[in-house]
């Protein structure tokens, strides 16, 4: 078996993690509020956006699970050496990527169940737009959580991660067209925004949303093929990263 | 009179924190420390030292009591205090993003000693704790006891009146212990006072000229190491290797602890041969030593367990 | 009365240690230098994208004191750092360096890091707009109230957390809720008369109103630019004080 990462073992640690995340209440709270105050700027700039910023809310929220996840697993590495008590033992190190990324995902539950509960209220989606969204922002978690997991090893400071993660987040989370329609954008940079997961995640589900925005059938294969591809590779890449880097060299 | 370097009175200090019982940490620790001293603070795990350190170097407030540092009380007026005092923090980490030099070096500066002194003591106290050469590489990059080295190096540079240092060799080699004390050792000798605490005995024995036992918030007992010891009953212990059915007998020469099927006897000088010619009848190896603090430590300490329970 | 020690002297001045502190961090971490300067940029991109183009000097500006506001998250992920992970802060508490001492110190060392992009944005906003020279010692004025009073926000919070782990979520919230709903990316006078006046109780709204009349870019409302520099000052100072009020230098 090349990979071993959904055993008793990580469900054991996605609960830990999951139990640690939830210890403060902040955790869970800070994410909900920062979205709505996001929301309410975008709103006051253009409200014609509020559709695309909700959808674009909620990917940005799955793209931020990979800062978390980064953060997470370079605060307990390099702080509190956690890593080494848990992997000397039956969980794999790709069952602690996977739990340390199911766990935080499991904390922020919330924020998605608020963000899609006002898209419903505000603009209700199509059964096949909801089933889209679903699936794009599972292949972003899993491209986000694998980036996150794979930069924060490359830190022995965990302070000085940070500046990567503003840079990161503002790459894939502002500059393309998560939070406004694709339409926005110059021409010339269309195919290179169907190609980034993120804004590829938003047009899909705004394309399944029919009338929301209008992208033709190549744009659509290329930002599905690209987001599944990408998710995929990296989510693999990082599961033999995180067995590689398990041990120091 | 010259103040003392350092006096506490009644000192009180319980945790309370939302949703948990309240922890008394300390309950009523009184001290004194004579300027250019060092003293030593010994307990258990939770006894309450770093409680008491963290208060009398102005970083935690007492819930209440009094705490004077050369005469000033900190209690209510720290920032008397404050530049009379350095403290090297339990488990502190230096700024990784700067190098040994550095750390030093901007320390002291913020400290308001000017840019020559700085550098002049900087150079000074890295050569003095063995680290001039790795003065110019990244904390990041020094294993846990050079990090460790370099905290105490910062604070030592200080070379403040009155210095507090909360296990301040942990994580390090013997021979960089050994380097450490005689750092502490040269300062005190130019003055400063220096109050530690410390799971190592021999580091304790080593550096103090006084030591306070305090367990679960309370001085238990004071005195210079060799009084400790001399408290337990004896200065020679003799080891008999699988004594244990002569413990009776044994008994009657001085104060016995048992070790599985070994003896331990405390005893004075005048009654050593006496028990080595029982071991020699009843054919049993033994060894003779000095009675060390660590005996002194458990005795004291297992006798206040045992008073409580 | 006698005294057994020598009082150890202070004659030097204690910001260039803390200024060294900083310029370190940044030159040994670039991405410390080149996200500030990146992140104003990329958002000042999706702020063209989305609202009138007529808006932009008005955002260049936004974009400057928003940097500036991004001071006081970073002195609250250090701040939180150097006391709950590294226990540096100890180092300065028992020690002459007193809490507004320490709190400047370690905003200097950030505001080091934010020089760049302000420096870059000033040139953007010469291009952009003219900018009348007496604009530009207002503006500096401004960032540097600014930057105090962040800078005591963000120091006042990072006592009050517990964990590092509520670093991050925490500081964007605090620092997200006080940029965005100021009025430093778009004119005051397009939200509804009702949060107008919510704004006003965000100092960031009097840096933002106050530089955008002196600079005179389009959709400035026209106000009374000495009543905002006033009440910019007052909350610089009441926030300040407060906020170090709020500052835990001791533990309890």
């Amino acid at each position: 078996m090349a990979f071993s990462f959904v055993d008793r073992y990580t469900w054991g640690y996605t609960v830990t993690q999951l139990r640690v995340q939830l210890h403060d209440f902040n955790v869970v709270i800070a994410p909900i509020l920062i979205q709505g105050v996001l929301l309410i700027f975008v709103y006051i700039l253009n409200p014609a956006l509020i559709t695309y910023a909700l959808i674009g809310a909620l990917v940005y929220s799955m793209f931020q699970m990979g800062q978390r996840v980064q953060n997470e697993a370079a605060y307990i590495r390099v702080d509190s050496k956690l890593p080494e008590l848990y992997l000397p033992g039956p969980l794999t190190p790709e069952g602690y990527f996977v739990g340390m990324s199911l766990g935080i995902l499991g904390s922020n539950v919330g924020t998605f169940a608020v963000l899609a509960g006002i898209l419903e209220w505000t603009h209700p989606l199509s059964a096949l737009a909801w089933l889209v969204l679903a699936a794009v922002l599972f292949a972003v978690f899993l491209f986000t959580v694998s980036l996150g997991y794979f930069v924060s090893t490359l830190f022995e400071d965990d302070r000085a991660i940070q500046p990567y993660a503003t840079i990161i987040t503002n790459l894939f989370g502002v500059l393309p067209p998560v939070f406004y329609p694709l339409s926005l954008l110059p021409t010339y940079w269309g195919p290179l925004a169907l190609v980034l997961p993120t804004s590829a995640a938003a047009a899909l589900v705004e394309a399944a949303e029919g009338g929301l925005v209008s992208i033709s059938s190549g744009g659509i294969a290329l930002a599905a093929i690209s987001l599944t591809l990408e998710a995929l590779a990296l989510f693999l890449f990082t599961l033999a990263w995180a067995r590689r880097s398990a041990r120091e060299r | 009179m010259a103040e003392d370097a350092l006096w506490a009175r009644d000192v009180q200090k319980r945790y309370e924190r939302r949703g948990t019982q309240p922890v008394d940490a300390l309950r009523g620790v009184s001290l004194s420390i004579r300027p250019g001293e060092r003293v030593g603070l010994l307990g258990r795990n939770g006894a309450g030292k770093t409680t008491f350190l963290r208060i009398a170097s102005t970083l935690l407030w007492p819930t209440s009591g009094e705490v004077r540092v050369f005469g000033h009380d900190i209690v209510n007026h720290p920032e008397e205090g404050r530049p009379l005092i350095a403290v090297v923090p339990q488990d502190g980490k230096p700024f990784m993003h700067l190098t040994p030099y550095e750390q030093v070096y901007t320390y002291l500066r913020t400290r308001g000693f000017d840019r020559a002194t700085s550098k002049q003591r900087t150079t000074e106290v890295l050569g003095q704790m063995g680290l001039t050469e790795v003065a110019d590489r990244l904390n990041l990059a020094l294993s846990g006891g050079l990090r460790q080295r370099v905290m105490v190096a910062t604070v030592i540079a200080t070379e403040a009146p009155l210095l507090f240092l909360d296990e301040p060799t942990i994580g390090m080699d013997p021979f960089a212990r050994r380097e450490v004390w005689e750092c502490l050792r040269r300062l005190s000798k130019k003055g400063s006072t220096l109050l530690l605490t410390t799971h190592y005995l021999d580091e304790a024995e080593q550096l103090s000229d006084r030591l306070y036992i305090i367990d679960r918030g309370r001085v238990l007992v004071e005195g210079s190491p060799e009084g400790l010891k001399a408290q337990i009953g004896g200065t020679i212990r003799v080891s008999l290797k699988g004594g244990m059915r002569l413990k009776e007998t044994l008994a009657t020469f001085g104060t016995v602890a048992t070790d599985g099927l070994d003896v331990h006897v405390i005893l004075g000088p005048d009654r050593v041969e006496e028990v080595l010619q029982l071991a020699l009848r009843e054919k049993l190896s033994a060894t003779v030593g000095p009675v060390s603090l660590e005996e002194a430590f458990l005795r004291v300490v297992g006798r206040s367990i045992d008073d409580e329970s | 009365m006698a005294m057994a020690y020598e009082r150890p002297p202070q004659v030097g001045r204690i910001l260039p240690g803390f200024a060294i502190i900083g310029w370190r961090w940044i030159s040994r971490h670039p991405a410390m230098v080149i996200g500030p300067v990146l992140v104003p940029f990329i958002f000042l991109y999706f702020l063209r994208l989305i609202s009138p183009p007529q808006d932009f000097p008005l955002q260049v500006i936004g974009a400057m004191l928003f940097t500036t506001q991004n001071i006081g998250s970073w002195v609250l992920g250090d701040s939180a750092t150097y006391r709950l992970e590294a226990y540096l802060e100890e180092l300065f508490i028992a020690s002459p360096v007193t809490r507004l001492q320490y709190m400047i110190g370690l905003s200097l060392s950030n505001l080091i890091a934010a020089v760049p992009a302000l420096v870059v944005l000033a040139i953007v906003l010469a291009l952009v707009t003219p900018v009348p020279w007496y604009a530009w010692p207002v503006l500096i004025a401004v960032i540097l109230l600014l930057w105090v009073l962040v800078s005591a926000i963000g120091m006042a919070v990072s006592t009050r957390i517990r964990s590092r782990r509520v670093v991050w979520p925490v500081g964007s919230l605090v620092f997200t809720v006080l940029g965005m709903l100021s009025p430093l990316y778009y004119p005051l006078s397009v939200l509804p008369p009702a949060w107008q006046t919510v704004t006003r109780f965000f100092p960031a709204t009097y840096a933002a109103l106050l530089v955008q009349g002196t600079v005179g870019v389009p959709g400035t409302v026209s106000s009374n630019l000495w009543v905002d520099a006033g009440l910019l000052g007052l909350f610089t100072t009441v926030g300040t004080a407060v906020a170090l009020s709020f500052y835990q230098w001791r533990d309890r």
